[in-house]
């Protein structure tokens, strides 16, 4: 069996997504959330924090997604941890090169708020598999 | 009176004068000085250049006559072509050949004539040179042998004729490619096998920056940015093979180093003997295509990201209150969340068909098939739409039961074309009515057609139904939603998956949209049904 999912960091700049993803994510989904308003502060607050699965956007700015994650893989830490890309650019060919970045999987915007933590744990739950 | 008879090679002389091209052209120097001599040489008044067409002899150069032709068959000059030596008639009033002939008898009563053939290098006898006196005459051996050489230079005129003419016919040919070339708007480029450049036209230069002087003589290799140098061994080894290459899209490097966007097209010089030589080329400039399509997906890129970000907040927030997390809603307020989120739902289908079309007309959408069986997946579509249906109090009913049918489809995509077809049914169709799902197959395909009893499709817009933004009524936009974009996204689909899409309507009694695919032969495993 697979370790229970409790802890998430949310990396996002949008602050009225932040509002929706916290209350989709904790009421919803139960999960105990931190949420980041910026690459840099995720690289800051995540060895704190100890995050089992991290959900990060792709364009922010200052340092995006995939840039953030490169970082955090030079981390030890978090050499491994799942990262999930949650974007709105899903063009034809990127899923592809997000997942060859790394990623575990990438949930498109806009999300469903109601379902949203049931996919999440989904591709939690199939990560091992 | 003897009229001429036909020479043994006829056909092959009136074909070979002919060709010459000199019947009924104007008078000509080169040739009347010719005759000019020969008048002089036998001091008569006449001297002609004869050509023998079929019904008539036609004078190229005459001295002393009026006329340019006369009939064949009264003429001197047709006997004097039927072999190759001199026709010589001292005195025609005393030859029983040409007593009686009106040109002797008559006007202007000839007597004396003497005429060389005129043979060409086909060994055709063409005409004659030829002199013509009023009164009888004897001549000297001397004098024949001058004729002679006279008819031998007119003989060469004639064929010197048609050289210059053939000349003159490639020179303009080749002045008319040269023009082409020069005012091409693509660069037209020929090298050697070895790669060395032989020419350059103006638009070469325009595009690469290089003069003709710098061009040629250089080698190709100049003009290949780095990373691509295998790419001139490829295309010169599908040459060698005798395969054209068109509009064979690369990267090519300018003088000033930059790097151009190109597509080109390359076919074999060829020599005499057909070996290839060399290779021509057209370059054409893409860089502003290019450069328009990468801003044209980078656009829509944005766009679409754009219009997601703040739909993600607005669909979230209306979501979760919809859903009950932020607390029991009062019923007024409820359904005001409802329509906010119904509507914001559609805006979210505009822009995913917009991406959709974008991805279609680029050809990049994505498809993963799998084997699924029918019945259930349509049992879901039904479910997925009902909701949708019953705001026009339509309801939704399956008929035929083919639970064993098969199919090898991606589903979302199979659901995305359900949903239009449904959906479409539903808002055409009377309150009230229902809206029937049927299933047939034969031994190798399987049809789903969707029936209602709607206003139908009016036959002027029959053809255009599988166009872009196209809705019948364009009021109907607004009062039925939709983006006008549903059955060409539809139809692509379907097409891709390997099916048919199509219609029949009776306006306001029955209208059929159906779609076809080919049936899945293999079994698929138990228990994989709900993929």
């Amino acid at each position: 069996m697979t370790e229970k999912l409790v802890r998430v960091l949310y990396v996002e700049d949008e602050p009225d997504i932040q509002v929706v993803a916290r209350l989709a994510l904790e009421m919803v989904g139960g999960y105990t959330l931190e949420i980041c308003s910026s690459g840099k502060d995720a690289l800051i607050r995540a060895p704190e924090f100890k995050p089992q699965l991290i959900l990060m956007d792709v364009m922010m700015p200052g340092m995006d997604g995939p840039t953030t994650l490169a970082h955090l893989r030079e981390i030890p830490e978090f050499a491994t941890t799942p990262v999930i890309f949650m974007t709105a650019k899903v063009q034809p060919g990127e899923v592809a090169g997000y997942k060859a970045l790394g990623a575990l999987d990438v949930i498109p915007k806009p999300f469903d708020p109601m379902t949203l933590s049931g996919q999440v744990q989904t591709i939690w739950e199939r990560r091992h598999v | 009176m003897l009229e001429p008879p036909d020479p043994f090679d006829e056909a092959d002389r009136i074909a070979a004068l002919r060709a010459l091209a000199i019947l009924d052209t104007p008078p000509e120097e080169r040739f009347d000085r010719l005759t000019r001599l020969a008048q002089h040489l036998f001091g008569v008044p006449v001297a002609l250049v004869s050509l023998i067409d079929s019904q008539r002899q036609w004078f190229k150069s005459s001295q002393g006559l009026e006329v340019s032709e006369t009939p064949r068959n009264i003429s001197f000059c047709g006997h004097a072509i039927l072999d190759d030596r001199v026709f010589l008639i001292p005195d025609a009033a005393l030859d029983p050949r040409f007593a009686d002939n009106p040109l002797v008898s008559g006007v202007p009563h000839i007597r004396f004539y003497a005429g060389y053939p005129l043979t060409l290098r086909t060994g055709q006898r063409a005409g004659t040179l030829c002199v013509i006196d009023y009164q009888p005459r004897e001549v000297s051996a001397e004098q024949l042998n001058m004729l002679r050489d006279l008819a031998q230079c007119v003989s060469e005129e004639l064929e010197w004729g048609r050289q210059l003419a053939r000349a003159s016919e490639h020179a303009l040919f080749q002045a008319r490619y040269v023009s082409i070339i020069a005012s091409s708007e693509d660069a037209i480029i020929s090298k050697t096998l070895d790669g060395v450049i032989t020419t350059w036209n103006p638009a070469a230069v325009a595009l690469f920056g290089y003069t003709k002087q710098e061009a040629v003589g250089q080698r190709m290799a100049m003009l290949i940015p780095p990373g691509r140098e295998n790419e001139e061994s490829g295309i010169l080894a599908r040459i060698l093979r005798g395969e054209r290459i068109e509009h064979f899209e690369t990267v090519r490097l300018s003088k000033g180093g930059q790097l151009v966007d190109v597509s080109v097209s390359i076919s074999p010089i060829l020599d005499e003997d057909g070996k290839i030589t060399g290779t021509s080329r057209i370059v054409r400039d893409i860089t502003g295509r290019v450069k328009i399509e990468r801003m044209k997906a980078e656009f829509i890129s944005t766009v679409s990201h754009e219009l997601r970000t703040p739909l993600t907040s607005i669909r979230g927030s209306l979501g979760l209150m919809a859903g009950g997390v932020a607390g029991e809603l009062p019923p007024q307020a409820k359904s005001l969340v409802d329509v906010a989120y119904k509507n914001c739902e559609r805006l979210i289908l505009l822009v995913n068909d917009i991406l959709d079309m974008e991805k279609i007309e680029a050809g990049k959408m994505d498809f993963h098939p799998q084997t699924i069986r029918l019945i259930p997946l349509l049992k879901q579509a039904l479910e997925g739409n009902m909701a949708y249906a019953q705001q026009f109090g339509v309801t939704y009913e399956l008929a035929g039961d083919l639970s064993d049918v098969t199919l090898f489809l991606d589903i979302n995509r199979f659901l995305q074309v359900m949903a239009n077809l449904l959906s479409n049914a539903a808002k055409f169709s009377p309150a009230g009515a229902k809206v029937l799902v049927a299933v047939n197959a034969d031994d190798s395909r399987v049809r789903i057609s969707v029936s209602d009893q709607g206003c139908g499709i009016p036959g002027q817009f029959r053809g255009q139904i599988f166009q872009k933004f196209s809705q019948a009524d364009s009021s109907d936009t607004r009062k039925k939603g939709g983006t006008g974009l549903g059955l060409v996204i539809s139809r692509a689909i379907v097409e891709q998956m390997g099916g048919k899409i199509g219609f029949d309507s009776k306006p306001d009694v029955l209208t059929v949209f159906y779609v076809e695919f080919p049936l899945w032969r293999q079994p698929i495993p138990a228990g994989a049904d709900e993929a």
